[in-house]
């Protein structure tokens, strides 16, 4: 038995070992290297195995069907490898390249050999769908055809569809430019991907089922005081550098009269604020720069362009961008982006990128370069698409103000998109501010006359711009967060102390608690006004759900627990973090198709809160350290600080395993493969594991207490090298986030 | 305090400092309050309160100026940029905006007028005049005169049968690098590099030399190497369209007063121009005799100056010269200088004669030019090329169009101008004496429009059958005007210089947007766009490669000054 014990820990440490060495192998030598030497090596595939099968006798000999979840889980895992093995001996996956009406009967595998295809398959027609109104795709389609014997089959593939017959499965994956010719990705592992799905399915019920069993360990520990709860921690705190430059503003009533103006704008009508609210949180990350609002840095811009140049508000990410750009800062100048002569930095960098060649920073030079492409739009005045003219059919169009107008435009028309912007920036740039407001109704007037009932209504209008006001949760994700640490050491110093909480700390918390529920709330109703539906569409909303969840729940709660308070507001806090670095990133432009699906947002808000259950409980264990230094008597306490690191331990860990899985799934709908041995994929396996070893009551030296708690203060290594590591050190398909 | 305390204390100080520090901010100030002074207000208007526009887009200098629209001739104005920015089509295509060639130089406008601006410069390599942006013209020149064997602007297409003058493919440009007597250095170390091109063409790609030709003064032969004399090979790039309408509103009184100002200061080491004033008398009238009555008129435009009102100026040549597309007053075609040589070879060229029916029936027909049907093809083929009454492919209505376009382009106001190191960099830039040649700013005439050809728009489906030209355009009276030049030729002696070596004062207004505008690489200053900032095209003022730049003591001055200063004039230059 003990022998047994030792033969899985150590073959599971081999493994985990191996798993870090090819990851920074991978860096060095590729990805093929690794995917031969190591991921698919007969070696590599032992170690698994062995782990498999002696963890399964293991399992067998402790009599662990009489704990079913636990047991559930394990054969879950087990499961999961089996469908693994299976997908690597009879999975099949390459690609296909179809022309137009030419019908096909193999492709070509990754390894360049040819499979046969036991049916034929044409591509009837090629077409990409358009946002509406707009030249970015939505949706690439193949519509195919399939003939097998005498009976033809008709579907279609498409970023967000796969087509699937007879166990093959088409992925959408690029087309010629000329529109004849399709390229699909072919995947035929028809068992292996049952088998897996159906490990993912158990595991899923297992977890479920464990929090259920009543005599799961998990059980003994909610007996306690403690109930479960969630959160993130993300201190990013900006600094700001003090620069000689003075970027030149407009009036703040001027400001405001140009942000009531409506732009066309995603797609949709709304006020000018909305676009300055965008325009700047997605160059500078917040909502306003330097104590001015979003519409006065959207007006500087547009009508003192020479005056922003200079100014360090354009957020670069990346040390290969940082490299190119010739600076260590993380905020820039637009005019850093070009040398002496005016010549663009990034320019080679994005050429390879578009033709298609990998780049080291990929995403981050793109990032980048959409930030100038979004200046640019503000440059050439094309993005302000202010003004509607009603059509020959009684439809409206919105030009900016350089755009071809239509053959035969009247005078009236003409003279305002032409002339009207630049005679407010006349008036604005000479100073002629009583002008300049004039002229700026003036067009107002106009929007209005022109569009009629075709505007937001008054209260959709102001319920926009109100929301754009006050939508900054950066404030209150601060306040909460701050609090919220400041609160659990508060705790446990009063742990510590026996003693009660006094009740100005009662007060002030259940204040921050109930204006930051306030604010989610109207956010939330806002939102709702605004889009019609429900604010529960995107990662965002879903995030701020979340925290408006956790702070109502630590509200009600905080009875029952002296950490609800400091927990809700932890967790609501972080998860409000959460959700602005997906607002830092506001969709000016439409999404991809192939990041559009929700199951993308899930793995990552999944995986978000599984990490801040790890950080809050690597504070937690440095909190427990703290303490242990006062001595013996407090013994009590520390039991209370493991039993609680323990009681996030759990769902962390179960969170952490659905979110790889999430994300398993949706790579396999998105590429036609569920696990590629990506970096960040391996290393959050490599999380995984780590974690899982206290969960194991069986390994004995890890419940004594100072070992535990300094594991687990180690074990965020791993977090942090998955969250943040990988990005800088490794390549790889997540090197987005 | 107890340890655990102090523990504890610290964590919370640490904790809460972090997110502390997020909250230090430095604000922006207030808006400027409205504007009190008025000598800086106007510096805004470059081209006065009615050529001025007020937008800093890349579409700056494409704005129609504010007496377009107050004159209600927007329409005009938009059909004109249609013509300006589409390309023309082959004379016998059967197609749109028809008239190209037989020999052309671009096929559109914009070509050469990337962003209606300066064109751009080119890289090492081929001269290849099928890139939009690329606004070099040759020079080919013996001893300071063009040769009498290419069009003073050479073409390098033709429309078949015929045949391109030049084959452009052969043409080379080289940028070689250029050490002034400074070293490129400031005696505060801080360094620049200036460039100039090289242009080769060997004998084999001029069609005429190929096929025999000998110019009998030798201009041809003797050609050898890029420094080359007597034969040489220049680059002249456009200049921006933008403004030309507020130069020609100057009055030709004001313009002579400025020569004899000059002359009388006797400040220039080259004096003036002997061609345009003389013994203390302007005399470099333009005259049109061919078009008009000759009446006289003061040269303002090109580099040459060679031009007078822009109504007879470089675009209305432009739209006649470099597509080869006729109008009522010009129905013949422009060729090389001496008018025969191209003619002569290519009617001998059998190629050409083969060709040559197929083309010209799809244009006439024998009743109307019954001189190019001929039993003899090289007499048809001589007689076409050399013809003076050609069908005419443009309109009047259009070409007025084109005109009213042409003058009602807006001048970019001036950016960010009441900045205080910008104001300061305009003071040094006075200070040092730039604005000598440079002149700030003019006054506009009563702006009675000129125009020498005398065209009256004879088209009888227009409205505007019989009137003059003149009668029809934007008027700029009495505007106070930031050209930054005195409109005057004067000497830099720069390596590779242009013919002659005079060039006239440019323009600085809108300049620093050329690169936003035109999408260019680099500022593409000075006439071959050979100063790549405007340092660079400053300190070419003063390299004296032959000579005695007329700049150059201003460039001394200009190197005394601390990098500050420097860059406060650099500033200032790329800001009006």
């Amino acid at each position: 038995m003990k022998k047994q014990k030792t033969l899985i820990l150590t073959t599971a440490i081999i493994v985990v070992l191996a798993m870090i060495a090819a990851t920074l192998i991978e860096s060095v030598a590729g990805s093929d290297f690794v995917a031969q030497n190591i991921y698919h090596s007969w070696w590599f595939i032992s170690l698994w195995a062995l782990l498999a099968i002696a963890g399964f006798i293991y399992i067998l000999r402790m009599k662990q069907w009489k704990s079913p979840a636990t047991f559930l889980m394990h054969l879950a895992f087990i499961v999961i490898l089996c469908g693994a093995l299976i997908t690597h001996i009879f999975g099949e996956q390459g690609s296909i390249m179809l022309m137009k009406g030419y019908p096909q009967n193999f492709f070509v595998l990754s390894d360049s050999r040819t499979a046969t295809l036991p049916f034929q398959i044409t591509l009837d027609d090629f077409d990409i769908m358009y946002y509406e109104g707009t030249m970015s795709p939505q949706d690439y389609c193949s519509h195919l055809s399939i003939k097998e014997g005498s009976v033809t089959t008709k579907g279609t593939a498409s970023m967000n569809n796969i087509f699937t017959y007879a166990g093959y499965r088409f992925y959408q994956s690029g087309y010629d430019s000329d529109m004849q010719a399709t390229h699909l990705s072919v995947s035929h592992d028809p068992y292996g991907i049952f088998v897996t799905y159906s490990g993912y399915l158990l595991l899923l019920l297992s977890m479920i089922l464990y929090f259920f069993q009543p005599k799961s360990k998990y059980r003994r520990l909610l007996s306690s005081r403690a109930k479960a709860l969630l959160l993130l921690l993300c201190l990013a705190p900006l600094a700001i550098h003090a620069e000689k430059n003075t970027p030149k503003v407009i009036p703040t009533e001027l400001a405001e009269a140009f942000g009531n103006l409506h732009i066309y704008h995603n797609g949709r009508i709304c006020p000018m604020q909305t676009f300055a609210h965008d325009f700047t949180v997605k160059l500078y990350g917040k909502a306003d720069y330097r104590g001015r609002k979003c519409e006065e840095v959207l007006a500087g811009w547009l009508f003192f362009p020479n005056t922003w140049k200079p100014e360090p508000m354009i957020k670069v990410k990346g040390s290969e961008v940082k490299r190119l750009l010739g600076t260590e800062d993380t905020h820039v100048s637009l005019l850093q982006f070009a040398n002496k002569y005016g010549e663009y930095k990034l320019e080679d960098a994005i050429n390879e990128i578009q033709r298609g060649n990998d780049v080291a920073g990929k995403a981050n030079i793109k990032a980048a370069n959409e930030k100038i492409s979004i200046i640019n739009g503000v440059f050439t005045g094309s993005s302000i698409k202010i003004f509607p003219m009603r059509q020959k059919n009684g439809s409206i169009m919105w030009y900016s103000s350089i755009d071809e107008l239509p053959e035969g435009i009247d005078m009236y028309h003409w003279t305002m998109i032409r002339k009207q912007l630049p005679l407010i920036a006349e008036a604005v740039t000479t100073r002629q501010y009583k002008e300049a407001s004039k002229l700026i109704a003036q067009l107002a007037d106009y929007q209005r006359k022109e569009c009629g009932s075709a505007l937001p209504s008054e209260t959709e209008f102001k319920a926009e711009k109100l929301y754009n006001s006050i939508s900054s949760s950066r404030m209150w994700a601060m306040l909460c967060t701050t609090i919220g640490i400041l609160a659990f050491i508060y705790t446990i110093w009063l742990i510590s102390k026996r003693r009660k909480a006094s009740i100005i700390y009662s007060i002030g918390i259940n204040a921050v608690i109930i204006s930051s529920w306030a604010f989610l709330t109207a956010c939330m109703a806002l939102r709702t006004v605004i889009s019609h539906h429900l604010p529960l569409s995107n990662g965002f909303e879903t995030m701020q759900a979340l925290a408006w969840s956790c702070l109502l729940i630590a509200f009600l709660l905080q009875r029952k627990s002296q950490f609800a308070l400091p927990f809700g507001c932890l967790i609501g806090g972080m998860a409000m973090m959460v959700a602005m670095m997906g607002e830092s990133n506001p969709t000016v432009t439409n999404l991809m198709p192939v990041l559009q699906s929700p199951l993308l947002s899930i793995h990552v808000m999944v995986i978000m809160i599984a990490y801040a259950f790890l950080a809050f409980m690597m504070l937690n264990s440095i909190a427990a350290l703290v303490l242990m230094r006062k001595g013996t008597e407090m013994q009590t306490e520390l039991r209370e600080l493991k039993r609680l690191s323990l009681l996030m331990l759990f769902p962390a860990v179960f969170l952490l395993t659905t979110g790889i899985f999430i994300g398993a799934v949706w790579a396999n709908i998105s590429w036609g493969r569920y696990w590629g041995w990506d970096p960040k994929e391996v290393w959050a396996l490599i999380t995984m594991l780590i974690y899982s070893l206290p969960l194991h009551s069986s390994a004995q030296w890890l419940q004594r207490d100072k070992a535990y708690h300094i594991y687990i203060i180690l074990a965020f290594l791993a977090v942090l090298m998955t969250y943040f590591g990988v990005n800088f050190f490794l390549p790889g398909l997540h090197s987005y986030a | 305090m107890t340890r655990l305390n102090y523990n504890i204390a610290l964590y919370a100080l640490a904790t809460s400092s972090i997110i502390l520090t997020s909250c230090s901010d430095n604000d922006i100030p207030d808006a400027d309050p409205e504007i009190t002074d008025p000598t800086i207000a106007e510096q805004y208007y470059s081209g006065g309160v009615l050529g001025t526009s007020f937008i800093s887009s890349s579409k700056a200098y494409e704005q129609p100026t504010p007496a377009v629209n107050n004159s209600g001739m927007f329409q005009s104005f938009n059909r004109g940029e249609k013509m300006f920015e589409k390309p023309f089509t082959a004379n016998n295509n059967g197609g749109e905006r028809e008239g190209l060639g037989p020999l052309y130089i671009r096929t559109s406008c914009l070509h050469c007028h990337p962003g209606y601006g300066h064109g751009k410069s080119m890289p090492n390599g081929s001269f290849n005049t099928t890139e939009v942006g690329n606004g070099y013209l040759l020079v080919v020149a013996s001893n300071d005169n063009y040769v009498t064997w290419l069009a003073g602007m050479p073409q390098t297409h033709a429309v078949a049968p015929f045949k391109d003058p030049i084959d452009e493919s052969q043409i080379k440009i080289q940028w070689n690098e250029f050490k002034d007597e400074w070293n490129n250095t400031f005696a505060d170390g801080e360094t620049y590099s200036l460039r100039y091109p090289v242009v080769t063409m060997p004998r084999e790609a001029v069609y005429v030399l190929r096929q025999g030709y000998h110019d009998p003064n030798g201009s041809d032969m003797n050609y050898t190497d890029a420094d080359g004399n007597p034969f040489s090979i220049r680059l002249e790039s456009t200049l921006g369209i933008y403004g030309t309408g507020l130069l020609d509103a100057i009055s030709d009184e004001d313009i002579i007063a400025q020569y004899e100002k000059q002359h009388k200061d006797g400040k220039l080491p080259n004096g003036l121009n002997p061609a345009y004033f003389k013994d203390g008398e302007y005399i470099g009238w333009y005259k049109n005799s061919a078009q008009g009555d000759g009446t006289p008129y003061v040269r303002r435009l090109t580099y040459a100056c060679s031009r007078g009102p822009v109504l007879d100026g470089a675009g209305a040549n432009a739209i006649w010269n470099i597509t080869n597309v006729t109008r009522s007053d010009r129905r013949y075609h422009y060729l090389d200088l001496n008018g025969k040589i191209y003619a002569t070879y290519a009617s001998k060229d059998p190629e050409v004669q083969a060709g040559f029916n197929e083309y010209i029936s799809k244009l006439t027909n024998r009743i109307e030019h019954p001189e190019f049907f001929t039993d003899d093809m090289e007499a048809n083929v001589y007689n076409y090329l050399t013809s003076k009454n050609l069908p005419t492919e443009m309109t009047d209505d259009d070409y007025v169009d084109l005109m009213v376009w042409h003058r009602g382009l807006a001048v970019p106001a001036a950016r960010n101008i009441d900045n205080p190191t910008i104001q300061h960099g305009k003071k040094k830039f006075e200070e040092i004496g730039c604005d000598y040649c440079h002149r700030e700013t003019w006054t506009t005439g009563s702006d009675e429009v000129h125009d020498p050809n005398l065209f009256t728009v004879a088209d009888k489906s227009s409205n505007n059958f019989g009137k003059r030209l003149a009668s029809l355009m934007p008027r700029y009276p009495n505007q106070k005007i930031w050209p930054y030049t005195d409109l005057i030729q004067h000497k830099l002696f720069m390596k590779n210089d242009l013919r002659t070596g005079w060039c006239r004062t440019t323009a600085l207004w809108g300049r620093g947007m050329h690169q936003l505008c035109t999408g260019s690489q680099y500022a593409d200053r000075l006439h071959d766009c050979r100063a790549r900032t405007a340092l660079e095209a400053i300190m070419w003022h003063g390299t004296n490669q032959g000579g005695t730049s007329d700049a150059y003591w201003c460039v001394k001055k200009f190197r005394e000054l601390p990098k500050a200063d420097r860059d406060a004039i650099c500033a200032f230059v790329d800001a009006i």
